[in-house]
């Protein structure tokens, strides 16, 4: 469903960056699938990396100062 | 009261999630580890207060969001210049595959003040509804969605992607403010 508002001739505007109660308008949505993809890739670079050796370590000594062990801290 | 097997292996299954919140939250891969490492620490401590069944993730995610933002007020630093806009621009994290430009997304992301760039990236990176990032934040759904649009726009004038609703009156403004950002 597309906005449309009057520009102060009185022509469609159909590109207007408010819609008619003068709120913001939401980006295009090609704008915003294109910005979602690129932040995504961004955030995916890291989240798809194995988890590295010192989150592993961390967690066995945590668990181990549970059980009473004698983990570094 | 042990931790049990469920929340430790959630703990686990979290990781990469958080890393990458922390590295978009700081730019800095290290630093951002380091992070990471607080908050399963804390979380660690902290299991009697998570309810099984809810959500780990964003629990998780809140706790690590508090971490930064104390360190932040503890180092007195304005969260916007985290390190110093030039070591953002530099850092690039280690195994990047050259499916994207790291940097040029810490560059754009670091014209963003830290109240929209956690919103932006807890909605359109991290997977969060609406709702969750709310809570996340401790702010109402409007106040995220609200950011999460701004956060757009400003991103889609940054990194020069174009649409139809973006040319008005507003435009120069904002360029103009995003300009003195990165010059700041």
């Amino acid at each position: 469903m597309t906005k449309e508002t009057k520009d102060s001739a009185g022509k469609m505007n159909v590109a207007s960056d408010k819609d008619s109660a003068g709120r913001p308008r939401s980006l295009d949505k090609s704008v915003q699938s294109a910005i979602g993809a690129r932040l995504r890739a961004y955030y995916d670079e890291v989240a798809r990396e194995a988890v590295p050796d010192r989150f592993v370590e961390l967690l066995k000594q945590l668990e181990k100062k549970d059980s009473g062990g004698e983990g570094r801290s | 009261m042990q931790v049990s097997d469920e929340f430790r292996d959630g703990l686990i299954e979290a990781i990469p999630s958080l890393r990458a919140f922390a590295f978009s939250l700081i730019g800095r891969p290290d630093r951002a580890d380091d992070l990471v490492q607080e908050t399963l620490t804390k979380a660690w401590a902290h299991h009697h207060s998570f309810t099984p069944g809810t959500k780990l993730r964003a629990w998780l995610y809140t706790i690590l969001r508090n971490e930064f933002y104390s360190q932040m007020r503890k180092k007195g630093r304005e969260v916007e210049d985290v390190d110093g806009a030039y070591s953002r621009n530099l850092a690039v994290h280690p195994e990047q595959q050259g499916h994207v430009d790291m940097g040029d997304m810490n560059r754009a992301l670091n014209t963003l003040p830290a109240d929209q760039r956690e919103a932006l990236i807890l909605v359109a990176a991290s997977g969060f509804s609406y709702e969750e990032a709310a809570e996340i934040c401790e702010v109402a759904v409007g106040t995220i969605k609200s950011r999460v649009n701004r956060a757009r726009k400003r991103l889609a004038e940054v990194m020069g992607v174009e649409g139809e609703a973006e040319y008005g009156p507003d435009a120069t403004a904002e360029a103009a403010i995003a300009h003195t950002a990165l010059h700041k």
